[in-house]
């Protein structure tokens, strides 16, 4: 798989000096930073960085039917589901919150999605893209939104990227009102045999998004790779039917994060702490389910 | 009767505490002979006692100033009294009796006793994290020892502790030093290297430090270890430890920071994690100096008016525990580096020969209360801090190690043994941890790393030190090979017997100066195979392949003395730093320099035959038949081989250049080294050639680049003497041109101070030395144009340093060739020399004149009658703010003909008088001038604009209180938008970069101070206004009642009665000192009526 968006810094790769050039509106968002002063072995972590400046991401895994407090495991902990080797999965968003994305006010975020999906005569690459309205510090309005419909796993497994881009662009907002046609908000139903088109869609909407992401006033914000595989060392990740939560985070956290100190709401679909708070990160939760389509 | 575990003549016994909640109320459990009793638990610990003892282990050793003797006394006893509190509340109603066997038990437990296991040993399993009892300060009222030093063993525990002999052959422990702040971090040395120098010298003992310090890792050494056959007995960490929330989780949780690749930012791993890591992979015990790693208070370290809502956590310790390492032992505090470096050689020395980790922790313990921590090498009559208490030891099972055999060997075999000169291995080094930490870090960038710097820095020590420490703490081995250069760098013979494979050892080329072809062929041939280090004084070798460059450290003062001791220790001999300190000062870092001079001066200084002062006076005048009377051969040969290499490398243009250089005292900028030749010979000196000569220097090992924002010279201590050594022009006037070069240069610093703060008050700081000595010679010269351009640039200096004591005492002694002596009539007219030193004294120091007479006499010091800014300066001074308040607007309304003010000053002024001396009708009028003065600063003032900002801070924040400091009602509630626009002004004066001086730096503490209070934090408040008050206090003399009284007034208003009280008492004490009684009675009249408000103050 190559990279088709290698070379496009995310927003987290950016000073704020080349972060206000891109957007044309001043950008002053601090580094993460901490404090090893006053000659004890003391550590202040003084924040500082909102959160589309972390440049990792942990991801959860929430089993189909979970809710409430523990529901939420790391990947790695989620028990492959071998019954989907075999299966044609149904790939959804169910989640996405904007914490924080740079500029303000309502987001348009352009979500790619990428995903391998097996044909009976090899593997294919479909990318799909998908375009949200979000107000800073909420939730999109998206729940079982679909994306990809029949994907094939491959036998090791699946693939998918998600890679997503903060559109400030008058006009690139007008063009991407394309992708809310009523069309195209049903997703890509994929099918077992090879589909001649679907390699030129596939380009296209890679194009499309690699414009995008490079245009003045656009940038991109998170870029998240998901290898799910059907057992294997302890460090990967399981396919499994459930839901799949990606948080932008600080690397310097990304060993010392807990998922079990944040719960799902499944009535409200929100991550929340104890006291009920929303976590203060950016996420998105990709579902995955058997698919009924052929 | 005492439950007994063993046959031996002194019996075991085991106190078991267990602090949990029965039906949300708190119950301590105690197990004792099988009996178990439990009680309420709610020990009487007052919330400010607690605070101040957290302030005095972590706060105090780097704010000592701010505590009076009393203060601390007072603190010691709390720690006391709060332990006796605890005793109280656990021996307490069923329990009550068992405090008499517990105490019979210790007693059982003496220091001399020779049985393992013997005596009472204490284990404490607490619950209730919230709560974060203070479990080893445990005292018993009628024992004048703490339990955990008495006590055989004192644990914490998380459930049964079962015995759990261990056999290790080999003892390996593995260091790992996290420094992800790099250079600007806590020394890389400061605790390992005691620690490595303790156990080193131990048998079957091994320790390797982890490269890098990632967990990442550090599993996988782990795993090596274990696959080998031999895993670590002990894994101590050493690097910063913090407990934190940032994203909002059920609770906080303690990390240590790890270092990433490269240290590309930190790593949090927490208790759990690394706890996993360990036991899976045989560790017996985990270690840590890092703060906090053994706390389970939540939140963070202040006091608040309304406590945070925090759970508290399991510690770091807990974590680890539970994850299954057998013990552990972290710090229950923020410490500094001076409690862990004397704990843990003490607690391993003692692990690794078979005690327990508790027990061992009581050795240590014992240690650290012998022999306290002081304030400060130079602070001997400080009260010291009692950090026994700071360490806490876990047990999840008693691990005791098989002691050696009787037939061990008692020191291990040196593998280094013959390896390197006697002179290079002692005394061990101090210091350096910059360069260890650089080394470490260069040579995973490269193979070959050179090691520079000026005569006797220290290089050689440095290379034959990280030799063996690299050898000793590398798990593999690391074979090394010492080559000493002679003088003509010859290396063929000995070049041709070493291997062309270095075996991933070290290879030294010392002293490689004059190295050439040969070496340049051995470090190529053997480059990649191992690593290479050359030493030399130059930092440009250019035969040498791709390298990384290191300078020793130059030593602060303190490690300077802690040298001399480590010097004293080693040859027997006992060291008092005081008597030394001239010595101490001279070196001026240079290690090498320093023990050359003890070796030359000890025995005359230490008999009083001669002091110190007046050896270095003989240094410094290069009085050589004076230094001839000292053991003078070692320094005379050094100079003489340094002489006779600066003769080879220059010409006698060059060498008389020297000579030049040399009457600076400590610093040159090129500038002034250019300048300074011209003045001497006549002849124009360009830049670029001062510039060559300077680097010819460098080469020499003489001078060294300062590293300030604008080019200059650090110069050796000892370049007087080999410019002694050279041929010099005996008649020319060096120090005439030493005024006139130091006084020019400086006058221009002067005019760009306002601009370039930072970058000016650096390269006065570094003149600091000439400033002095140019103004001493000046005057007694009796050059009076020289007199006040000195004068006004070392005031600045020291202003801006926040120095006024000795501002003032150079503006006492310059005025005197101003005035007569004895009348004090003016000696010159009246102009702008003497005006400009007179102004220059008011604006230093609203204090000086000392000399009342000074003052009472008026004509020589009152200002011209045309000039009424001065005349402002003049009578604020005098403390007649009304007055001044009108000569100041005079100047407004009618500017003087050629004002030396900046714009903006004179409404500053106004302003600030308004503010300090006039009614609170006038704060508005006050805030408008402060405004305007903002609005009319130069751009490029970022000094001026950062005061303007902090005084409109501080007006807008008088302007929410009384007036009157004396008004005993309460203020009206603040207004939180006023609060955050007050903020938003000292963030703005502190992000334009001139807040930096000491009196912006003192307003924006004492406006924080206010702050803080309103905010609810007084921890914060507190160090900011002991921080700002303290240096007020420098700058305006001890006259500071009145910030005493508005800080209580604040405290008091909300809520904090005692604290408050406690500063309007401090309020009465600085008025007391001031000498004025009436308003030391007002002030205790004050305080009075305090206690009769509030009478809780008098219980």
């Amino acid at each position: 798989m190559s990279d088709p968006f290698g070379g496009i810094p995310l927003a987290a790769a950016l000073t704020d000096e080349q972060l206000s050039e891109r957007l044309g509106e001043p950008v002053r968002s601090g580094r993460e930073r901490v404090s090893t002063g006053g000659g004890r072995f003391g550590f202040a972590w003084l924040g500082g960085s909102p959160p589309w400046r972390h440049t990792s991401h942990s991801v959860g895994f929430i089993p189909m039917g979970a809710s409430g407090a523990g529901a939420i495991r790391h990947v790695g902990e989620a028990e492959p589901d071998p019954s989907l080797k075999d299966a044609r999965l149904r790939i959804t968003l169910d989640g996405l919150r904007v914490a924080d994305y740079p500029g303000g006010g309502i987001h348009r975020v352009l979500f790619n999605f990428f995903v391998q999906n097996r044909t009976g005569t090899g593997v294919e690459d479909v990318n799909f893209n998908a375009t949200y309205r979000v107000r800073e510090g909420e939730s999109a309005a998206v729940l079982n939104f679909p994306i990809f419909t029949g994907v094939a796993p491959r036998e090791t497994g699946l693939v998918i990227r998600c890679y997503t881009v903060n559109v400030k662009n008058d006009n690139d907002e007008l063009f991407l009102d394309l992708l809310e046609s009523d069309a195209l908000r049903q997703g890509l139903t994929l099918v077992a045999t090879a589909q001649p088109a679907l390699g030129p869609l596939s380009s296209l909407a890679v194009g499309m998004a690699k414009a995008i992401a490079t245009r003045r006033r656009n940038v991109p914000v998170q870029d998240v790779h998901l290898g799910l595989d059907f057992g294997g060392p302890a460090t990967g990740a399981r396919l499994a039917a459930g839901s799949y939560v990606a948080v932008q985070m600080p690397a310097a956290f990304q060993r010392a994060w807990r998922w079990t100190d944040w719960s799902y709401d499944a009535s409200s679909g929100q991550i929340c702490n104890a006291a009920g708070e929303l976590i203060p990160l950016n996420y998105f939760i990709l579902g995955v389910s058997p698919s009924t389509a052929t | 009767m005492i439950e007994e575990l063993h046959t031996d003549n002194v019996a075991m016994a085991v106190l078991r505490i267990h602090h949990h909640d029965v039906d949300g109320a708190p119950v301590a459990g105690l197990e004792w002979q099988g009996d178990r009793v439990t009680v309420p638990f709610r020990p009487a610990l007052d919330r400010i006692d607690l605070e101040e003892l957290r302030w005095y282990h972590e706060n105090y050793r780097e704010r000592w100033d701010a505590a009076s003797p009393d203060q601390i006394t007072r603190i010691r006893d709390a720690q006391r009294k709060i332990g006796e509190a605890l005793h109280a509340a656990l021996f307490a109603g069923d329990a009550a009796a068992l405090a008499a066997e517990v105490r019979a038990a210790g007693r059982q437990s003496s220091p001399r006793r020779t049985e393992r296991d013997a005596g009472l040993h204490v284990q404490i399993r607490d619950d209730l994290y919230d709560a974060a009892i203070p479990w080893e300060l445990l005292a018993d009222p009628e024992v004048e020892e703490p339990l955990v030093v008495r006590a055989a063993s004192f644990v914490r525990a998380i459930g049964e502790v079962a015995p759990a002999p261990a056999d290790r052959v080999m003892r390996r422990v593995l260091l790992l030093i996290s420094r992800p702040g790099g250079v600007y971090d806590i020394g890389y040395w400061t605790v390992a290297y005691e620690l490595w120098r303790t156990l080193s010298t131990m048998p079957r003992v091994k320790v390797d430090v982890l490269r890098p310090p990632t967990f990442d890792a550090l599993g996988d050494r782990l795993r090596a270890a274990v696959a080998e056959g031999v895993p670590y007995t002990a894994v101590h960490f050493d690097g910063h430890g913090v407990i934190l929330n940032p994203f909002g989780a059920v609770r906080d949780t303690g990390y240590l920071v790890f270092e990433t690749p490269n240290r590309d930012g930190p790593d949090f791993v927490d208790g759990a994690t690394l706890g996993h890591v360990l036991a899976a992979n045989d560790v017996l015990l985990l270690s840590m100096n890092a703060c906090r790693s053994a706390d389970s208070a939540g939140g963070d370290r202040h006091l608040r008016a309304e406590p945070a809502e925090t759970t508290g956590q399991p510690s770091v310790v807990d974590d680890v525990l539970t994850a299954g390492v057998p013990a552990c032992a972290g710090m229950g505090r923020e410490v500094y580096p001076g409690t862990p470096s004397r704990f843990f050689p003490a607690f391993y020395e003692a692990f690794l020969n078979g005690d327990s980790p508790g027990e061992a922790a009581r050795v240590a313990r014992r240690r650290l209360r012998a022999d306290p921590l002081t304030a400060g090498i130079y602070r001997e009559d400080s009260a010291p801090i009692d950090d026994w208490c700071v360490p806490v030891v876990a047990e999840g099972a008693a691990v005791r190690l098989a002691p050696p055999s009787p037939g061990e060997p008692a020191v291990p075999v040196d593998p280094l043994a013959g390896v390197f000169p006697e002179e290079l291995l002692a005394p061990p080094v101090v210091g350096f941890d910059r360069a260890i930490l650089t080394l470490e870090a260069g040579f995973a960038d490269a193979p070959v790393v050179l090691v520079h710097g000026g005569l006797l820095a220290g290089k050689s020590r440095l290379a034959a030190e990280y030799a063996r420490w690299l050898s000793s703490t590398s798990p593999e081995p690391r074979p090394v090979t010492y080559l000493r250069l002679d003088d003509s760098g010859d290396l063929r013979e000995l070049a041709e017997r070493i291997p062309d494979d270095l075996g991933g050892g070290l290879l030294i080329l010392d002293q490689a100066d004059h190295a050439g072809r040969a070496a340049e062929e051995l470090v190529t041939r053997v480059a990649g195979t191992g690593r290479v280090i050359v030493t030399a004084r130059t930092p440009h070798l250019p035969w040498l392949p791709a390298h990384q460059r290191i300078v020793p450290d130059n030593l602060p003062m303190a490690r300077r003395a802690a040298l001399g001791k480590v010097w004293a220790q080693d040859a027997g001999l006992e060291f008092d730093v005081r008597r030394f300190q001239p010595l101490v000062h001279f070196c001026g870092g240079h290690p090498g320099v320093l023990l050359i001079l003890l070796e030359a001066a000890y025995d005359q200084v230490s008999r009083a035959e001669t002091n110190a002062n007046q050896v270095s006076q003989w240094l410094n005048d290069a009085q050589w038949d004076h230094i001839a009377d000292l053991k003078a051969a070692p320094i005379e040969r050094v100079i003489d081989d340094v002489a006779a290499d600066v003769s080879d490398r220059l010409d006698a243009g060059g060498l008389a250049v020297i000579s030049y250089v040399a009457r600076f005292n400590g610093f040159c900028d090129t500038a002034a080294a250019a300048r300074l030749m011209a003045a001497i010979t006549g002849v124009e000196v360009s830049t670029g050639a001062a510039d060559e000569v300077m680097r010819k220097l460098v080469a020499a090992g003489l001078v060294e680049e300062s590293g300030t924002r604008r080019p200059g010279w650090w110069l050796h201590p000892l370049l007087k003497l080999v410019a002694s050594r050279l041929p010099h022009d005996h008649d020319a006037d060096l120090d005439g041109a030493l005024i006139d070069t130091v006084a020019e240069v400086c006058a221009g610093l002067v005019t760009e101070f306002r601009a370039a703060p930072l970058e000016v008050s650096e390269l006065l700081l570094a003149h600091k030395q000439n400033l002095s000595d140019a103004l001493w010679i000046a005057m007694e010269r009796r050059l009076i144009e020289p007199i006040a351009k000195l004068t006004e640039a070392l005031c600045l200096s020291c202003r801006y340093e926040g120095d006024v004591d000795l501002a003032s005492r150079v503006l006492d002694s310059a005025l005197l060739h101003f005035l007569e002596r004895d009348t004090f009539a003016p000696q010159l007219k009246p102009g702008e020399l003497p005006a400009r030193i007179w102004y220059q004294a008011i604006w230093v120091s609203a204090y000086w004149p000392r000399n009342l007479r000074m003052l009472q006499q008026r004509s020589a010091l009152m200002p011209p009658e045309d000039d009424q800014f001065a005349d402002g300066l003049y009578l604020r001074a005098t403390g007649d703010f009304e007055t001044a308040v009108r000569a100041f607007l005079a100047e407004l309304n009618e500017p003087g003909s050629a004002p030396r003010y900046y714009p903006g000053d004179v409404e500053w002024h106004l302003a600030d008088s308004i503010l300090t001396g006039a009614s609170d009708l006038s704060y508005p009028t006050a805030l408008a001038y402060a405004r305007a003065s903002h609005t009319a600063r130069l751009s490029n003032d970022v000094v001026g604009r950062a005061s303007s900002r902090i005084l409109e801070a501080r007006i807008r924040l008088a302007m929410l209180g009384p007036a009157d400091p004396f008004e005993q009602e309460p203020s009206p509630p603040d207004d939180p938008v006023v609060l955050r626009e007050i903020g938003d002004l000292l963030s703005e004066a502190m992000a334009e970069g001139g807040g930096g001086s000491a009196e912006n730096r003192a307003h924006w503490l004492m406006v924080q101070a206010s702050l803080s209070v309103a905010h609810g934090d007084l921890t914060a408040a507190v160090a900011a206004f002991e921080g700002g008050v303290s240096l007020l206090a420098r700058l305006q003399g001890t006259d500071q009642w009145r910030y005493y009284l508005r800080f209580a007034h604040h405290l008091i208003d909300h809520g904090w009665i005692a604290r408050g009280f406690e500063f309007a008492f401090a309020a009465f004490h600085a008025a007391m000192e001031s000498g004025n009684m009436m308003l030391s009675t007002r002030i205790r009249e004050f305080c009075e009526h305090l206690e009769a408000t509030y009478p809780e103050l008098t219980k």
